[in-house]
């Protein structure tokens, strides 16, 4: 079912509109539209132009939100406008106050870091660095020499050199220290240090005390920063663990605000500097329009109007889906594939009623049928899956055809079956030969639907006054006609009944098939159009005779794709006896029990998932593509209506 | 008792290998002859080249492929030895194709060095030996254009640490770089030979390269002194830092001696100036060979179950490769037959 709706337009004071919002919009789900796109024609109306206040604290809070852990964990706790606003100024204020001394650590941190960068390889060296940097008759250098040349240095030069080289640490490629060279030998001595590889290491004199010491300073310092900054890291932590209710609670209420203040975006206002009204277009469904009339009535600053569905002829209304409880899950198949329009038949009745019956009978069986329908009933209740609640219909349409088949968990002997055993039920068709009965009735049962799905198509088509998708039309009364012909001489045929005679027959399957052929010119005649047949009539008559090849392919092909209902009946039956021979209880005796359950699990899943999966593809393909468009828009409403 | 065992197998086979090199007889002949094709059909009538050579078409030659050639058979002959060792056999020949891994690489930097895009390194020579034999990816190594590159490439080869050091240098050259890897490889060989070798074999490696590094430190020593008046202090850091029979005190007083002459009687005084009458400073370079081999000869006949029967043969190998190539060029510019062999005698 499609609810009926109301178009309706709200208007008022300018500044009434929150209060409005606030009291009737939370309590009435309207969709609305952008009233100045609705009413082109009243050239008297301006865009309701005002800045969002929340928007600015909303971006604020939504950033911390953003760093909060698992966010969606957290309930939100009531909050009015005021008490959000003002807690996302206190933890901004917060946290600006964490972030600033971060920054001021970072700063030293990188003030520091050259000089102790500098110092750590002399670290060793007892004396003082402002006294060497001071040394006036003796020539230094700082730096660092590779460990090959220092060997080859100590070995062939420097007992025979004027300088002391004062070895500091080393790595794995170089040693660290410092040489000293008497002034009048600087010269000599530098160059031959240099010729080893010495590379000098500047030391500026901002050192205190030995270079001991004022390594152990910086690094005590350095490891104080980096302390500072792991607690203030923690800091920030606690600090968003300890608001985060805060954070979470004050989101919400800005988000609420900030979208009743978006209302503004859809609505229009009157022009002029004073007693302008705001205008709110939209869609209601029929209860809660008149619902809503009623409540207004006393109200004096607002004034409704509301029109009949059709008068803004431009949009159609949005559909709002209304089915029966049980059939509320299968809701979740027709958005998969498209809402219908709002003058389209709702098909979710009609589909829930054929996908379960097919489920059932693809996969008859008492035992997992029941496993199904319980296992998806508490997965529905408890989880509110929507597919569940399908299996869960599905499973009782399995049970019964588990009882008409006469198996139990793959047992075929201990139930009596009320109908057939798809594996051994064996039918004679003329023309074919033996068959599986199930076959048979399968695909019977596929032209049973597909003569349905026409009929849908020819009621829609009625309702939308489409001439050549009501009479020419594959799925058309011309397409009815045809099929029905094929379906009541095959009926005939396996009964072993006369055909009619070749007269009749010709005219049963004639007379469709040039209707079909002849479609556009015949509904250009019924339309009363100038031009009836198009201009290149040759190009005309060759596409239509491939078209006209194409229906009827189609029409062997949909109709054999119904077999499958037999085939997986069939296939079901197979595989649980695969499972019970496995088991041994084939060759008589106790089978072996953990293999029973394991294969019934085994067959359940996998087939339970084949089989949906199959039967959604003949619901869109078979059925949907006959008679269903699914172009509808979806009614969202502007508030959701708040629980009670 | 031990090595005459695990040797017996591998030393006759080398042995074999050995009678098919180019004798200095056959060396005569070939410089007889007028031009390269006649060379080429000469080689391929002997043992050595018959097999490999023989769907070659001498015209169609060129004498750098033939140089190429020869290359590429001394990688042949290596992996045949390879495949035939033992274990242990097989420490020593991978110790030594290194020297064929920086061969290469200092083939390529020479090219970095130089911009001689117009001719790249040709590695098909090396190509199936590096395979098999080694973890340099070649191709990967050949596509760089700066020494950046190639540099790069190596990281996580044991090439990489020596070079990368250098990198560090202020404007290194080619020599820095092609010496940071000789040094790195020397140093590799003299303290890992303990470890890896012992006995007969360890004695052998340690005299070989003892006499090579000493005589290559001498040599540059008379270089640096003789052509480039190089300060002490530049010498020293040039030398390889391993000393067998020069004492630390005559290596510092060769480098410190004032005058080339002052540096000569310095040398008569070593332990091979004592040894070799005939070597004196001015003829090192052409000494070194000729010692080098002497050595090599003389150990492998004293031991032949040792490790130096291998240096000794792959020595061998190189050399006549070397050889053959001279002959060729002699050959190919007509340079008088006396005079030639002359040139590589001297080799």
């Amino acid at each position: 079912m499609i609810e009926k709706m109301k178009f309706l337009s709200i208007t008022g004071p300018k500044a009434d509109i929150d209060r409005m919002t606030e009291t009737y919009l939370s309590r009435y789900e309207i969709h609305l539209e952008n009233a100045l796109a609705e009413l082109t024609e009243d050239a008297n109306l301006s865009p309701f132009l005002e800045i969002n206040p929340y928007r600015e604290a909303l971006t604020s809070i939504s950033s911390f939100y953003e760093q909060l852990e698992d966010p969606e964990s957290i309930t939100p706790q009531k909050m009015d406008t005021e008490t959000a606003v003002s807690v996302v100024r206190r933890i901004q204020r917060e946290s600006r106050e964490l972030e600033e001394a971060r920054e001021k650590l970072h700063e030293q941190h990188a003030e520091m870091i050259d000089s102790l960068k500098i110092i750590r390889p002399f670290r060793n060296l007892e004396y003082d660095v402002s006294e060497i940097l001071k040394l006036q008759y003796i020539h230094y250098r700082f730096g660092r020499i590779e460990k090959q040349y220092f060997k080859k240095f100590e070995k062939y030069i420097y007992d025979t050199l004027d300088t002391i080289f004062l070895k500091c640490s080393e790595d794995e490629q170089y040693y660290y220290g410092v040489y000293f060279v008497p002034k009048h030998q600087a010269h000599k001595v530098h160059a031959v240090y240099s010729s080893m590889h010495f590379e000098q290491i500047f030391v500026p004199d901002c050192y205190q005390g030995t270079a001991k010491e004022a390594f152990s300073i910086l690094d005590k310092l350095h490891k104080d920063i980096h302390a500072g900054l792991e607690q203030n890291k923690k800091d920030a932590e606690r600090f968003l663990t300890d608001n985060r209710t805060a954070i979470v609670s004050a989101k919400a209420a800005l988000e609420a605000c900030s979208s009743s203040f978006d209302i503004r975006r859809l609505a229009a206002c009157t022009k002029g500097e004073n007693n302008t009204f705001y205008i709110l277009c939209g869609w209601m469904t029929e209860k809660d329009a008149l619902a809503f009339q009623e409540d207004i009535k006393d109200d004096d600053k607002i004034f409704c109007l509301m029109e009949e569905e059709q008068s803004p002829a431009k949009k159609t209304p949005p559909t709002k889906l209304h089915n029966l409880k049980l059939f509320r899950p299968f809701e979740m198949y027709i958005k998969m594939y498209g809402l219908p329009a709002y003058n389209e038949m709702d098909p979710t009745w009609f589909v829930a009623l054929t996908y379960s019956f097919i489920f059932g009978a693809m996969f008859g069986d008492v035992g997992q049928g029941l496993l199904l329908f319980f296992g998806g009933l508490i997965l529905y209740k408890t989880k509110h899956m929507d597919l569940a609640g399908i299996i869960s219909c599905a499973g009782i349409f399995s049970t019964f055809f588990g009882f008409m088949y006469g198996s139990i968990f793959g047992f075929e002997e201990v139930l009596h079956a009320f109908w057939l055993k798809p594996m051994t039920a064996m039918m004679d068709v003329p023309l074919v030969g033996r068959l599986n009965a199930v076959f048979v009735i399968a695909i019977g049962f596929g032209m049973f639907l597909i003569l349905t799905c026409m009929v849908f198509n020819i009621i829609n088509s009625v309702r939308n006054h489409n001439t050549e998708k009501t009479w020419f039309d594959s799925n058309a009364v011309a397409g009815l006609i045809f099929y029905g012909s094929i379906a009541l001489s095959a009926v005939l045929l396996v009964s072993g009944k006369k055909l009619p005679a070749a007269a009749v027959l010709a005219v049963m399957f004639g007379i469709p098939l040039l209707l079909m052929f002849l479609k556009e010119p015949l509904t250009n005649l019924v339309e009363k159009k100038k031009q009836i047949f198009p201009e290149q009539k040759g190009m005309f008559f060759v596409q239509s005779f491939f078209e006209l090849f194409e229906v009827l392919l189609s029409y062997l092909s949909n109709t054999l794709s119904f077999l499958r209902i037999g085939a997986f009946a069939v296939s079901h039956a197979a595989m649980m006896e695969v499972v019970l021979m496995l088991a041994g209880a084939t060759e008589g005796g106790s089978p072996n029990w953990i293999i029973v359950v394991l294969g019934n699990l085994f067959v359940c899943a996998m087939e339970g998932l084949i089989v949906g999966i199959q039967v959604l593809r003949l619901e869109y393909y078979e059925i949907f593509s006959r008679f269903y468009a699914g172009n509808g828009r979806e009614f969202l409403p502007f508030k959701k209506r708040e629980c009670q | 008792m031990g090595n005459l065992l695990s040797y017996s197998g591998i030393s006759a086979k080398i042995r074999a290998m050995q009678s098919k090199l180019t004798t200095e007889k056959q060396l005569l002949e070939i410089l007889q002859l007028s031009d390269v094709p006649q060379v080429i059909a000469y080689l391929k009538r002997t043992p050595e080249y018959a097999e490999v050579w023989k769907d070659l078409d001498e015209n169609a030659l060129h004498r750098g492929q033939i140089e190429k050639l020869l290359k590429t058979s001394i990688f042949h002959n290596f992996s045949r030895i390879y495949q035939f060792a033992n274990k242990e056999q097989r420490k020593f020949l991978e110790l030594y194709s290194k020297r064929y891994e920086i061969r290469v690489l200092k083939e390529i930097m020479t090219d970095l060095f130089d911009h001689r895009d117009t001719d790249p390194v040709d590695i098909t020579p090396y190509c199936e030996f590096f395979r098999k034999h080694s973890r340099l990816d070649l191709d990967k190594l050949t596509a760089c254009t700066t020494m950046e590159e190639l540099i790069a490439a190596l990281k996580g080869h044991e090439f990489y640490q020596p070079l990368s050091q250098i990198r560090n240098h202020e404007n290194a050259l080619l020599f820095d770089y092609g010496m940071a890897l000789d040094l790195y490889y020397f140093s590799q060989i003299w303290n890992v030979r303990k470890k890896l070798f012992s006995g007969n074999d360890l004695k052998e490696i340690t005299t070989a390269y003892g006499e090579k590094f000493d005589m290559l430190n001498l040599q540059f020593i008379f270089r640096s002194k003789k052509y480039f008046h190089m300060a002490p202090a530049d010498i020293y850091a040039l030398l390889i830092p391993m000393n067998y029979k020069l004492k630390k005190e005559e290596i510092n007083a060769l480098v410190e001696s004032t005058t080339y002459d002052q540096a000569r009687a310095l040398f008569r005084r070593t332990y091979y100036g004592r040894k070799y009458e005939h070597l004196e400073a001015h003829n090192l370079e052409e000494f070194y060979n000729v010692m080098l081999r002497d050595t090599l000869e003389k150990e492998a006949r004293r031991d032949p179950y040792s490790v130096a029967v291998l240096y000794s043969y792959l020595y061998h190998k190189e050399h006549e490769v070397y050889r053959l190539t001279i002959a060729l060029e002699c050959v190919r510019y007509g340079v008088d037959p006396q005079e030639a062999l002359q040139y590589i005698r001297n080799n």
